[in-house]
């Protein structure tokens, strides 16, 4: 799995989409993430043959994402089958690297597990996973399936460090994946002279120490932009590593922020 | 009476002459077209006094996290309930989904999408008004139960509630929406509950057996929203609002029924809102 994968939610223009694929390829993103409810699959499918035809690189060196939305789940009952084919022919390929659950809706996330199952079994996805869930959901999976997932996607930043979810994640072989990372950099991040006396310490800017402040706490930073200098920035984060210290300073900004919260998009998470 | 509760009462009336007038007239067609086009323009400006009114109460672009309270119940709460001045600096101490003639039942389903709006450990306030026990004890949902439901929840619940629905309720609910106009333009007034009680006087609906089907489908709905709470390792609080004498006697009903299936259940009982207030405080 890539270290960093460039999200597409609010890419709803073929343009822009294609112009953040080629430059996320060129700068040596190999990681993107979609989702039926991002309404850009298709364009994402075209966006990824036309720049991989362009700049040579094959299908298998990629790692592309995508999503089970609620509603899908709501109208087959978890028999998940014939939507996840419907988003491989938008995508324009044979295999998912990563499918996920996007929301653990309560009465149908089990059926829709047991239908990820299959598709892992059948090689339709290489790896399996689910968003928005805390360590109760997956008590529950691995109870009633006997099958943990891949991975895990959860809104994750200083603000909201989800600590617990991540140590049980570390002992069950999990991989937690971090979407919204920099929580929009809204205060008190902006501001934060914590982070001001980092990027004079380690020379780089705040969202660069936070994307390093991910992978040192071991999740994968699942980031949408689109800036291509931000593409860019996020690219040269591997040339330093923070001190034990300053990861805990950055973690112990938590205060249990939620940016999009579970309940809304998911009624009895 | 003051002037909206006039213009919508003449509204709704030269609407029903209009109607009339053509049904029984073609001669004053022209008239009536005139009168409908007025009419019409009455009804938009009621629609949309609606749909500004009631789209902030779809607080999900409320950015505030981390509440120590949610409180659910029905008019009385919607009406005299002064969350603002509880909410102070960045005291996000109370978010409120009380709501005109809303029932516990669209409560419930309410709370089921929003309740990530509470830290951890956080308490759902659940007031049951006595004085309103149809409508509490009611499975039905107004268009405002409608507009706070994700789609999911509307297609399990059968509900139909298209884009058309949203921006037309004068139109599609008509009766309710005349109903919560007429509250919208009524004035506060602090309600106090009598202490007096006439036992010879035949029992209104609170002493009723009807009520008493009502109750034990409340007691239920209590139940499961405890239960709900409990499995996210959220609190519950019962606020009962006395209004009168019978409803004292509802309340013991009610809590007695409760008794029966789980005892830790806090129940209260209030007369008056600064009482509810002094809780949260």
């Amino acid at each position: 799995m890539p270290s960093l994968i460039v999200g597409t939610f609010q890419h709803k223009k073929y343009d822009s989409l294609k112009s953040i694929v080629s430059a996320s390829i060129q700068s040596g993103y190999t990681g993107f993430d979609t989702a039926p409810s991002y309404g850009n699959e298709q364009d994402l499918g075209k966006a990824i043959k036309e720049c991989t035809s362009e700049q040579s690189i094959s299908r298998d060196k990629l790692f592309i994402i995508d999503k089970i939305d609620g509603w899908q789940m709501y109208q087959s009952n978890g028999k998940i089958a014939k939507y996840a084919e419907d988003s491989l022919k938008k995508l324009r390929i044979d295999y998912f690297d990563l499918l996920l659950i996007h929301w653990p809706f309560p009465d149908f996330f089990i059926q829709t597990w047991e239908n990820f199952i299959e598709l892992f079994k059948m090689a339709k996805a290489k790896s399996i996973g689910i968003c928005n869930v805390n360590e109760t959901h997956l008590r529950l999976l691995a109870e009633k399936t006997g099958f943990d997932p891949h991975v895990v996607q959860v809104e994750r930043h200083p603000l909201r460090t989800e600590n617990n979810l991540i140590q049980y994640n570390t002992t069950h072989n999990i991989v937690t994946q971090a979407y919204s990372p920099v929580c929009r950099m809204m205060e008190p991040l902006a501001g934060s002279d914590l982070l001001k006396n980092l990027e004079h310490k380690y020379q780089k800017n705040k969202g660069q120490i936070i994307m390093r402040w991910h992978i040192d706490t071991g999740s994968v930073p699942v980031f949408m932009t689109h800036k291509i200098d931000r593409l860019k920035e996020y690219a040269q984060i591997f040339d330093f590593k923070l001190d034990d210290y300053d990861i805990n300073a950055i973690s112990s900004l938590n205060q249990d922020y939620k940016i999009f919260l579970e309940s809304i998009a998911c009624p009895g998470f | 009476m003051n002037i909206k509760r006039i213009i919508l009462l003449s509204v709704v009336t030269v609407f029903l002459a209009g109607v009339l007038s053509t049904v029984f007239s073609v001669q004053t067609g022209i008239a009536s077209s005139f009168v409908f086009f007025l009419s019409g323009l009455g009804i938009l400006h009621f629609n949309q006094l609606i749909i500004s009114s009631t789209t902030s109460s779809i607080q999900f672009n409320d950015n505030r996290r981390n509440f120590d309270y949610l409180l659910f119940g029905s008019t009385y709460i919607w009406k005299y309930f002064p969350r603002d001045k509880i909410n102070t600096g960045k005291n996000n101490k109370i978010k409120s989904f009380a709501f005109f003639k809303r029932s516990l039942y669209a409560s419930y389903l309410i709370l089921q999408r929003t309740f990530s709006y509470l830290k951890k450990g956080g308490t759902v306030i659940v007031t049951i008004d006595f004085g309103e026990l149809n409508t509490t004890a009611s499975d039905k949902m107004q268009f405002t139960d409608l507009l706070m439901l994700h789609p999911v929840t509307l297609g399990m619940v059968n509900a139909k509630f298209t884009k058309w629905h949203k921006m037309f309720p004068f139109i599609f609910y008509p009766f309710s929406s005349i109903l919560y106009c007429y509250h919208l333009t009524k004035k506060n007034r602090i309600k106090s509950a009598s202490t007096e009680c006439n036992f010879m006087v035949p029992p209104p609906a609170a002493g009723s057996n009807n009520s008493n089907t009502h109750i034990k489908y409340i007691a239920g709905l209590i139940e499961s929203i405890a239960g709900f709470n409990s499995e996210r390792g959220l609190k519950t609080t019962i606020v009962c609002i006395v209004t009168d004498c019978w409803s004292e006697l509802a309340i013991k009903k009610l809590a007695k029924t409760l008794n029966l299936q789980d005892s830790k259940l806090p129940i209260i009982s209030i007369k008056e809102i600064n009482e509810l207030e002094s809780l949260i405080r």
